[in-house]
């Protein structure tokens, strides 16, 4: 990380330092509290473990068994974490290190307690490095616009790339693992035990009995799980719009930061389903190459990606909005996100089950329009909503652009005011980037494009902080003439 | 951070919480629908048993209706035990919907 | 900017043609499961569990291919639209040219012409 981002980081005063720290420590206890519950849960069988998730299931090998040992693996690292975490703290307090040394005690402090929830991501990922592979294009996509698209106000690409890890890692790695204990806490709760000895008849009813707790337990799991990836989503994102409190924040760096956090999760997710789901063709008729479909291409923005720009949109406001509407605000995104999220899946699956006729599926028809309608239809409200505070936030951004510009137009300085004015419009600007590349060729746009980026950060920063954006401006342009080299 | 101007960023906080109503809804609806099973499948059609009063369970007598057919290509390094979609940390669920377990099975199954 | 459009318009009017020929086909509906709340159906009395084809990843991919050409094909659409408003903008009487030029000037990558 360069420039202004490291600079944030190992800065003093540091209210992004200090929630990352306050959001690792709330993570921690939630984790100790779900294998409380956990351990006092009911249990069905008599030779259950203590915890569900050292329980070992038979016939599991290769990766899948990799796979079901993680949980396991992840709560003795938790463990380690825990304990070294603590320990760092212990350290901090005796020693009272200051500025820089406190900054980076801290944050090892964090990756510490959270890292070994990275565990799940990385090996899925890695057990299925070919599948991994597949879904890399299109989130590269989906990341270059995200990217690309702004102007005024960017986020920095490390940290729109930091937003992306800590969705494929931490959101994922929390989610999944709170999910297993919480699985295990809900099905000795719901379930019943198995009753021995009765007909057969009886034996079937208090069979069919089960399927149905089976699925009440699902269900309940499934908001437990959208949940906690909404806070997760939801603390990433505060901590990231922190660490850009000296630069322009509104909805639309919001949404952006919460997108790039949803892709991550999206990116892990489409990974584990793909292999799993594919694997499962005889019972649900799904292939591999389906779910790359719904997932990776025509559901690419939907799903944690819409709902992670939504909250992340949500988050922005409440920072930038007035103080009293803070929690209000929170609390909106986080029920948009969560709502959304569970009420969109149950709503897809009872739209195929009602259109499973005589349980026949398959067909081109049903593959490439069928399900994804069903898959993405009740997702259409919350997309509507996304697309209107999107268009409503680069509304107020090119307004809030025009007069940063304008403040910063200095005749022979860094901003001039025939380079303001083609800088104040978004068509205008995107020309001279294509008419420098018609007349001078790629380098000499991709020139332009530098100085244009470094334009826009420097109108979009603090005054008081502008002082490297501004030299950098001034750097570029005097070494313009000999880089680019063209006929005069 | 710079506090935004008030009808603009007023008018993005009433599109979240209009946003946050359809959430709501979209849950309660998705909620209603699982716990009222409304989504869960028809149990599946299991060929009938025969009752007789005073056998010992397990044993049926005449003609056995014939198991189903499993396809071939069951693969045999799923645990069977499992819904189909957690692979992390799932403990042992009795028994997957699709597998029941027959009291007993004459005429064998894979 | 002519020769953006024409392809594009190509490029629609083919997907919309692909998207009207399959419905038209005769076909039963129905729906793969794709997440976690797809409760499985099944019934076992019928041969291959009542399945009678999956959602295939052949053509799956048929509809990758479609999606990633639409993509493209709408950011083009889009840049065209932007450029074109841009040109609109910029005063006629100097043209584009000059237009251009004076920017490049201000912007210091192209040296001030000298005093030739």
């Amino acid at each position: 990380m360069t420039g202004p981002e490291a600079g944030e980081l190992l800065r003093a005063d540091s209210p992004a330092r200090d929630r990352a720290l306050l959001f690792a420590r709330i993570a921690i206890a939630l984790y100790l509290l779900e294998l409380l519950l956990n351990l006092t849960r009911p249990h069905i069988a008599p030779d259950e473990p203590t915890l569900s998730i050292f329980h070992r299931l038979p016939g599991s090998s290769g990766s899948f068994g990799r796979l079901l040992s993680m949980p396991k693996a992840v709560f003795w690292t938790v463990v380690a974490g825990i304990v070294l975490g603590a320990a760092l703290q212990v350290y901090a307090r005796i020693t009272r290190p200051e500025g820089r040394r406190d900054a980076v005690l801290v944050w090892a402090t964090v990756a510490v307690l959270l890292g070994p929830f990275s565990l799940l991501a990385l090996t899925v990922v890695s057990s299925y490095l070919g599948d991994a592979l597949l879904c890399v294009p299109g989130t590269v996509f989906v990341l270059a616009v995200l990217h690309l698209g702004q102007r005024f106000g960017r986020v920095p690409l490390t940290l729109l790339l930091a937003a992306f890890g800590w969705g494929a890692l931490i959101v994922f790695g929390l989610g999944r693992a709170f999910s297993g204990l919480a699985l295990g806490t809900l099905g000795g709760y719901l379930l019943d035990r198995p009753k021995t000895g009765g007909s057969p008849t009886d034996a079937l009813n208090a069979l069919s009995g089960q399927v149905h707790d089976q699925y009440r337990a699902i269900d309940l799991l499934l908001v437990h799980l959208f949940a906690v990836n909404a806070l997760a989503v939801a603390a990433g994102v505060l901590v990231l719009l922190l660490l850009l409190r000296h630069r322009v924040v509104d909805a639309m760096t919001g949404m952006v930061l919460g997108a790039a956090v949803g892709l991550g999760y999206t990116f892990v997710e489409s990974v584990l389903f793909i292999r799993l789901f594919g694997s499962l063709g005889f019972i649900n008729g799904v292939t591999g190459g389906f779910e790359y479909w719904i997932r990776q291409s025509i559901g690419l923005l939907g799903g944690p990606v819409l709902f992670g720009a939504l909250l992340g949109g949500s988050l922005a406001l409440a920072l930038t909005g007035p103080r009293e509407r803070r929690v209000p605000t929170v609390l909106f995104g986080l029920a948009i996100s969560i709502g959304g999220s569970a009420g969109t899946e149950a709503l897809a699956g009872w739209l195929s089950k009602v259109t499973h006729d005589h349980m026949s599926g398959g067909g081109a028809f049903d593959t490439l329009i069928v399900s994804p309608l069903l898959w993405l239809l009740p997702q259409l409200p919350f997309a509507a909503v996304a697309v209107l505070l999107l268009v409503a936030a680069a509304r107020a951004r090119g307004a809030t652009a025009r007069t940063a510009i304008a403040a910063r137009v200095v005749p022979g300085g860094p901003i001039t005011p025939v380079e303001a004015h083609f800088l104040s419009d978004p068509s205008l600007r995107l020309w001279t980037l294509a008419a420098t590349w018609k007349r001078h060729g790629p380098a000499a746009a991709l020139a332009l494009y530098r100085l244009q980026s470094a334009q826009y950060d420097l109108a979009s920063s603090d005054p008081q902080e502008g002082e490297p954006l501004r030299a950098k401006v001034m750097r570029l342009k005097a070494s313009g003439p000999n880089r680019t080299a063209v006929p005069s | 951070m710079e506090r935004g101007t008030g009808p603009a960023i007023e008018r993005q906080v009433r599109l979240v919480a209009v946003g946050a109503a359809v959430g709501l809804a979209a849950l309660v609806a998705g909620l209603a629908i699982n716990l009222s099973g409304a989504n869960d499948p028809p149990a599946p059609k299991l060929p009938t048993f025969p009752q007789l009063p005073g056998k010992a369970p397990g044993q049926a007598p005449g003609p056995v209706p014939s198991v189903p057919q499993l396809p071939s290509n069951f693969p045999t390094d799923l645990p069977t035990d499992m819904p189909s979609n957690f692979p992390t940390g799932v403990p042992s669920m009795p028994n997957m919907p699709s597998m029941p377990s027959f009291p007993s099975v004459p005429g064998g199954a894979p | 900017m002519n020769r953006l459009v024409r392809p594009a318009r190509l490029v629609v009017l083919a997907a919309l043609a692909a998207c009207l020929v399959l419905p038209l086909a005769p076909q039963q509906a129905s729906a793969c499961d794709v997440s976690y709340d797809y409760k499985p159906q099944l019934n076992l009395g019928k041969p291959n569990m009542g399945r009678s084809k999956t959602c295939s990843t052949g053509t799956s991919s048929v509809g990758v291919v479609l999606v990633a050409i639409a993509a493209f094909g709408a950011l083009a659409l889009a840049g065209t639209v932007v450029l074109r408003r841009a040109t609109s903008l910029l005063p006629t009487p100097p043209g584009e040219d000059q237009a251009l030029t004076d920017y490049l000037q201000a912007t210091s990558l192209t040296p001030h012409p000298g005093p030739h």
